[in-house]
């Protein structure tokens, strides 16, 4: 530990690495950009942040990390605030390095965190599948045993990412005749593996940073595993608070810049320039909905601060992250219902010269992406206030005795 | 429910909790009902002695509050005070000792402040008309100019126990803008009428003033200095009225996820229903909401940060709207002993469906969102 530099050192030594070989972010570039150009600048970046010996701050030392603590991650995060962060890797550091670390074994430790923060490993996460994403425990791809190695077959959906991935942390079903919870392991999947197809998804507003996964024959070696075999559901248990605590610090590698400092509330006038233009500014209901926007907006940015302040304080329990995922989707199913009535007719035909959003808004403000509302619901009521399960008979009975996930067959 | 106080914060809340426990609560909100001053005034001097009206009057005066920031340390109170219905005008005298300290000149704090912090004076604002307006361009009440003073005529409404107060903060119109103006009780044309009131701990009147005369000594603030300061006390009103609220709402909601927990019906506790937990847990987060809005515009009214007034309206819009959302739902899933008079929800419910309306209607706010917006383009 005595070698460790103080906070004002490192604070020099990061910020004099980023100004020389990190860019900085442009403005109104999007968060992640799953393209060939981002990717690969995100790989240089990475790539250049381990060079320069600032790559996994809290990540221990034997894994090729800075074993440092939050407060060097803290000034990290401050100092990278203005440049652009390889946010590709978040799945990779925000949700499969914390699993590893929690659960991996030493061999997969050694190996695989060091190229994550090289810059050579991109993860996904292989968790929903296309028989149902809410009910994850109840999954249908299977890995068995075949001499020394696993043998992988079914297919998993909602990855970002995964037609630019290296590998994916994948949980399947391996004993079928325990309970659904009691039978899954967590495997390491090489994307690479001719046995993966990978479908991009396209969104109803037309976005393809999702993918789906076919799954035929994939060979893994026996020890890549994390965790114990039949205990992957502890292990995805690890992996989704991460995702939770990740998502509740605003699931970026960087910051922005004095995140717990204020820069007062900002109103956005997009609503108000659009009412003015239909003519409607002076109208008492509409200037109550774009009052009711803002509202909506700064509460919940309000929201976010408090609870992901109080989950770091451990003040609130990691699944308090619900409130949040839950929160966006109550307010963006409202935000989508006054876009569309202050915009009127115009939300559902423009010129072609113009862009649009206010029906596509609508259209898209359902709460499903990362989980539905009503997950979160039963997470908050059941985690969070102590409300009992509805009773189900899929927890106890071996998963070869209930009834599957299906969904109705689409033509 | 308050996160990150410091310890001398702890230790007066937990001695606020102490006194409110011991001396408020449902039960004594409805030995109260029937009580034309709808408090008692033992609790009243003790509360005094914690320095529960003390925070926003500066320490020559006998004044001083926990952490040195008045509107965080009072909302805090003010949240302990809504989640056990406590009554009395500890809102009124706050926001009339806020603006005698803000805004008055040494002579008039000499006469008032002292008493006002320890409680043996109690202040009430009147501001709003019949119209329930209590900006700065509120009208119920003229102040026609009269030597160095001014003298009143007009009447306010929802004015908060005024039977009770000793000294009224009136503001009113004047050709010249809003003037604000200290009214003793008793004073030559002041008449009250008593209102009902659907809070049966609140007490709201009518003020009339007939040919009142007001002395150049009592003026505290005139022209576009009072409207500074008519919306600042607007600011702490909100703050402290959604504090307040947020405690009503947390008990109403510990109530009914603690009924549905152990009500039985169908072989199984209410609360595994998803029909009901997905109906509380969005209550539980339309609380954090509240919290995180209050706290907010907590902290930017006591410095008076440029987005202060938009912060308290924003609070006052979000725990304004879903406080009686959760309280009407709350009742809901009591089912029928919800909706007896002797189960203690309503009492709740009466509070936040009052704390809703008064001081501003959630979508008065939200219009005046957009007014400030485009006075800030101007």
């Amino acid at each position: 530990m005595s070698d460790q530099p103080t906070i004002e050192e490192f604070r020099g030594k990061v910020r004099s690495w980023l100004s020389t070989h990190v860019p900085l972010k442009t403005p109104g570039e999007p968060f992640l950009q799953w393209d060939d150009e981002g990717v690969a600048r995100s790989r240089r970046i990475q790539r250049s942040l381990w060079e320069g010996g600032i790559a996994g701050v809290t990540v221990p030392v034997a894994y090729g990390g800075l074993g440092l603590g939050p407060d060097h991650d803290r000034v990290f995060r401050e100092e990278a605030a203005d440049y652009r962060m390889p946010e590709e890797f978040g799945n990779a550091f925000n949700v499969v390095l914390p699993t590893l670390l929690a659960h991996g074994s030493e061999e997969l430790k050694k190996h695989f965190i060091p190229r994550i923060l090289n810059g050579d490993h991109i993860w996904c996460q292989f968790l929903s599948e296309p028989s149902g994403g809410s009910d994850l425990a109840g999954l249908l791809t299977r890995a068995e045993r075949d001499g020394d190695t696993w043998r992988l077959n079914g297919a998993k959906i909602w990855t970002t990412g995964g037609n630019y991935s290296d590998y994916a942390i994948c949980l399947a079903r391996t004993n079928p005749e325990a309970p659904k919870h009691a039978g899954l392991t967590m495997f390491i999947v090489p994307m690479s593996d001719p046995g993966i197809t990978v479908v991009p998804l396209e969104l109803t507003d037309g976005s393809r940073d999702f993918c789906q996964e076919y799954i035929d024959d994939v060979v893994i070696p026996l020890d890549h595993v994390i965790g114990d075999v039949n205990d992957g559901w502890r292990v995805a248990t690890t992996l989704m608070v991460n995702e939770r605590t990740a998502v509740g610090r605003g699931w970026s590698l960087g910051g922005s810049k004095g995140q717990s400092e204020d820069r007062g509330i900002a109103l956005d006038t997009a609503l108000l320039e659009l009412a003015r233009r239909n003519g409607r500014s002076g109208d008492s209901y509409i200037r109550s909905l774009i009052g009711e926007s803002w509202v909506l907006t700064v509460v919940q940015d309000q929201t976010v601060r408090r609870v992901s302040d109080a989950m770091r304080n451990g003040h609130m329990p990691g699944h308090a992250a619900a409130l949040l995922k839950s929160m966006s989707g109550a307010t963006g199913r409202r935000q989508g219902e006054i876009g569309l009535d202050v915009a009127g007719p115009g939300a559902v035909a423009w010129p072609p010269e113009e862009r649009n959003r206010w029906g596509i808004g609508r259209l898209s403000s359902h709460g499903i992406g990362g989980g539905t509302t009503e997950m979160q619901r039963n997470a908050i009521a059941e985690r969070l206030l102590g409300l009992p399960r509805e009773p189900s008979p899929d927890r106890e009975l071996p998963f070869s005795q209930i009834r599957k996930n299906t969904s109705p067959n689409r033509k | 429910m308050e996160l990150g106080l410091s310890d001398t914060q702890e230790m007066f809340l937990d001695a606020t909790s102490k006194l409110l426990d011991e001396r408020s609560g449902p039960g004594r909100l409805r030995e109260l009902i029937d009580d034309p001053a709808g408090f008692d005034r033992t609790t009243w001097d003790q509360g005094g002695q914690l320095g529960w009206y003390a925070m926003f009057v500066p320490e020559k005066y006998g004044g001083g509050s926990v952490s040195g920031a008045a509107v965080p340390d009072a909302a805090m109170v003010a949240e302990a005070m809504g989640s056990r219905l406590h009554t009395g005008p500890f809102l009124a005298t706050n926001v009339v000792a806020f603006a005698l300290a803000e805004a008055a000149r040494a002579d008039l704090q000499e006469r008032f402040l002292p008493g006002l912090a320890d409680g043996s004076l109690i202040g009430t604002w009147a501001v709003a008309g019949r119209d329930g307006d209590w900006s700065k361009s509120s009208g119920g009440l003229v102040a026609h100019p009269d030597g160095d003073g001014y003298r009143l005529e007009g009447t306010t409404s929802y004015v908060h126990d005024a039977t009770t107060a000793d000294l009224f903060l009136v503001t009113a119109r004047t050709p010249e803008g809003p003037v604000q103006l200290v009214v003793p009780a008793g004073a030559p044309g002041l008449t009250i009428t008593p209102l009902d009131s659907l809070d049966l701990g609140r007490r709201l009147a009518e003020v009339h003033f007939s040919q009142t005369p007001v002395a150049g000594p009592d003026v505290v603030g005139e022209g576009e200095e009072a409207a500074r300061a008519v919306e600042r006390q607007l600011q702490v009103a909100l703050v402290l009225q959604c504090a307040e609220t947020n405690g009503v709402t947390q008990t109403a909601l510990d109530m009914t996820v603690g009924y549905a927990k152990e009500r039985v019906a169908f072989g199984r506790p209410i609360g595994s229903y998803q029909a009901l937990k997905h109906r509380l847990a969005d209550h539980l987060m339309w609380l954090e909401g509240s919290f995180a809005a209050t706290a907010y515009a907590a902290t930017s009214v006591q410095e008076g940060r440029p987005d202060a007034a938009v912060a308290a309206r924003i609070a006052k819009s979000h725990v304004g709207r879903w406080s009686t959302h959760t309280l009407h739902d709350c009742i809901q899933i009591h089912g029928g002993i919800g909706m007896t008079w002797e189960y203690d929800l309503h009492l709740y419910f009466r509070r936040a469906i009052s704390n809703e309306v008064l001081y501003g209607a959630p979508y008065d706010h939200m219009r005046h969102l957009v007014d400030l917006v485009e006075e800030n383009e101007r």
